[in-house]
């Protein structure tokens, strides 16, 4: 599915959110929470190819769940539904609507539930939508807003339990966390070809801008982004259906993770384009959009700041529990051939109690390889380090830093462990493709990776060796020239 | 060895010993004096967050030497309520 969909992306991104990833967002509450009836009836609609909204948005209250307002009280047999919802991705356009409203007045985190509601069955003055919010990016994409009065619901269509709606969002959206940057790479790798076929046709200085250092180094470091993007989204997609215990954090920590390196990408990619990249005509003119497009994968669907205080109050458990005594995952997690269990649903969990075995495999992997390639063990040493020392900052982290209060250096503890999961998916990836894939074996990729992520954990420019990047560069010609794509699975693109 | 310690170390809460822990624990994770918890009132009322009442769980669980469901303190809001079940399940255990 990431993969069908990050060819949308790589075309037009507003196309894979109003008819893709939109639907999407609201059915994991389905498939997670539903009966088997309630299944049933959803994949009927999105079978028939109708849209259903994910309708939790208020603007008062952002990602802040627990005190989500727009209420259903129960009165006989139905929910009675009052309120707004705001900013919400196809409201209007969708036949059906998975809402998440306050079902218990109590404060807490057992007051609210997802409800399902299609809207053909609802009088016309029960529900009036609200006017289109314009938007900066994403602009083909409807986003709406709705009221409610005194709107009735059939009481049997709360999905699961009445009451445990937050924990079904938090372990349902796992799974749209991590595809949200996986399919929003294809804009970069659209973002990046780009960029190459402009540079490649223009003369600077005297020569061609492809040929300035400067130049080449912005392509290679976009170009192992994105490999590095699609290391750590393609392990944790794996995770969720190897290791679905787990995901709680490492779904967070790829979003975080993920959406910055994306739109640190394009906006240095957009510094090579210079004045070209702000036209809106010509060659290059689709850029602009692209970037546009590009600033929900920040924000949208749990902003980064979200994804950091779901890990925040992790890291204490998982310093004591995994990190001081690490265990590799199995090796399947990073064979992207290997055959995967259907997802189980049942066993996502709203923590991972502490459980990490993907850092685990950052330290297992330093056994096997020894010291076949010292630049690449050099490297991975320097992580297994970073994670010694996060667990030693960690396990003793005061409890007042956990919270919405945490103080900056805490809150970039979820930054720095992101980088330490995303080095271990590399080299992962890394050794146990070789095999299938003579470009994903090659240290080359790997070893410009862990730089660019070690760079950015000691807050330096990466400086890549120059064999490297000529190397990477080369490769970087090969696919465009190809029309192959920027990513794990080098297929053509068109 | 271990278990026994760790049975021993069952045994010995009180209620009152466990309210002013799980008070100790919600006050400092709120960065709020422990006087002002009354153990009958939501915890949430105090501003303790779906997350960091997950991330109290594992305290508990750490400290008490229990396997709980994560969500252990959603489901006994106040520290009344949390300390009334935990007694429970370590007398199940023990």
């Amino acid at each position: 599915m990431i993969a069908v969909l990050r060819s949308v992306y790589r075309r037009d991104p507003c196309l894979g959110l109003g008819y893709g990833l939109s639907s999407f967002i609201a059915s994991v509450n389905v498939w997670t929470a539903a009966s088997d009836e309630q299944c049933r009836t959803v994949a009927g609609l999105l079978l028939a190819n109708r849209k259903i909204a994910s309708v939790y948005h208020e603007l008062d209250h952002g990602n802040d769940l627990a005190r989500i307002e727009c209420e259903a009280r129960p009165v006989g047999d139905t929910w009675v539904l009052n309120g707004r919802k705001e900013v919400v991705t196809n409201l209007q356009r969708a036949d059906a609507l998975v809402i998440f409203a306050r079902t218990d007045p109590k404060p807490g985190s057992r007051s609210h539930s997802q409800l399902f509601l299609d809207k053909s069955t609802v009088a016309p003055d029960r529900m009036r939508d609200l006017p289109r919010f314009p938007s900066t990016g994403m602009r083909g994409v409807q986003l709406g807003g709705v009221e409610f009065r005194d709107c009735a619901i059939p009481r049997d269509n709360v999905l699961g339990r009445p009451g445990h709606g937050i924990e079904t969002a938090l372990r349902s959206f796992q799974l749209t966390r991590t595809v949200l940057p996986a399919v929003m790479a294809g804009q970069v790798d659209t973002g990046l070809r780009t960029t190459v076929r402009h540079v490649l046709g223009r003369r600077l200085y005297g020569r061609p801008v492809a040929e300035v250092p400067y130049i080449r180094s912005v392509l290679v470091g976009a170009f192992v982004d994105l490999l590095t993007v699609e290391c750590f989204t393609t392990v944790v997609a794996r995770a969720i259906h190897l290791l679905p215990t787990e995901t709680s954090v490492y779904a967070s920590a790829v979003k975080h993770f993920g959406a910055k390196a994306l739109m640190d990408a394009m906006n240095r990619l957009s510094m090579v384009l210079g004045a070209h990249f702000y036209l809106r005509r010509g060659g290059v003119a689709i850029f602009q959009k692209l970037l546009r497009d590009l600033q929900p994968v920040g924000f949208g669907h749990a902003a980064r700041a979200a994804c950091q205080t779901t890990i925040l109050p992790q890291l204490p458990m998982l310093a004591r529990r995994s990190w001081r005594t690490p265990e590799a995952a199995p090796d399947e997690l990073f064979r992207l051939d290997a055959d995967l269990p259907a997802l189980p649903f049942d066993r996502l969990a709203v923590t991972a109690a502490g459980q990490d075995h993907l850092s685990g495999s950052l330290l297992a992997g330093l056994d096997a390889e020894g010291a076949d390639h010292r630049a690449v063990s050099d490297l991975a040493e320097r992580f297994a380090a970073e994670l010694r020392v996060l667990a030693d900052e960690c396990a003793e982290l005061p409890p007042g830093e956990l919270g919405v209060a945490a103080g900056p250096r805490s809150a970039d503890l979820a930054t720095r462990y992101g980088l330490v999961l995303a080095a271990s998916a590399c080299l992962s990836v890394w050794r146990h493709n070789g095999d299938r894939d003579p470009f994903l074996g090659d240290p080359a990729w790997l070893l410009a990776a862990l730089t660019r992520l070690s760079a950015q954990q000691r807050g330096e420019p990466a400086d890549l060796p120059e064999h490297v990047e000529r190397r990477l560069y080369a490769e970087l010609m090969d696919r465009h020239e190809d029309v192959r794509g920027f990513d794990l699975t080098n297929r053509r693109v068109r | 060895m271990k278990e026994t310690t760790m049975q021993s170390s069952r045994i010995r809460y009180s209620t009152d010993e466990l309210r002013s822990w799980l008070t100790g624990r919600v006050a400092a994770q709120l960065g709020m004096s422990a006087e002002v918890i009354r153990p009958d009132v939501l915890l949430a009322e105090y501003g303790l967050d779906s997350v960091y009442a997950l991330a109290l769980s594992t305290d508990i669980e750490d400290h008490l030497a229990l396997r709980l469901e994560p969500t252990v303190v959603w489901d006994h809001p106040t520290v009344d309520e949390l300390a009334a079940f935990l007694l429970g399940e370590l007398e199940n255990a023990a």
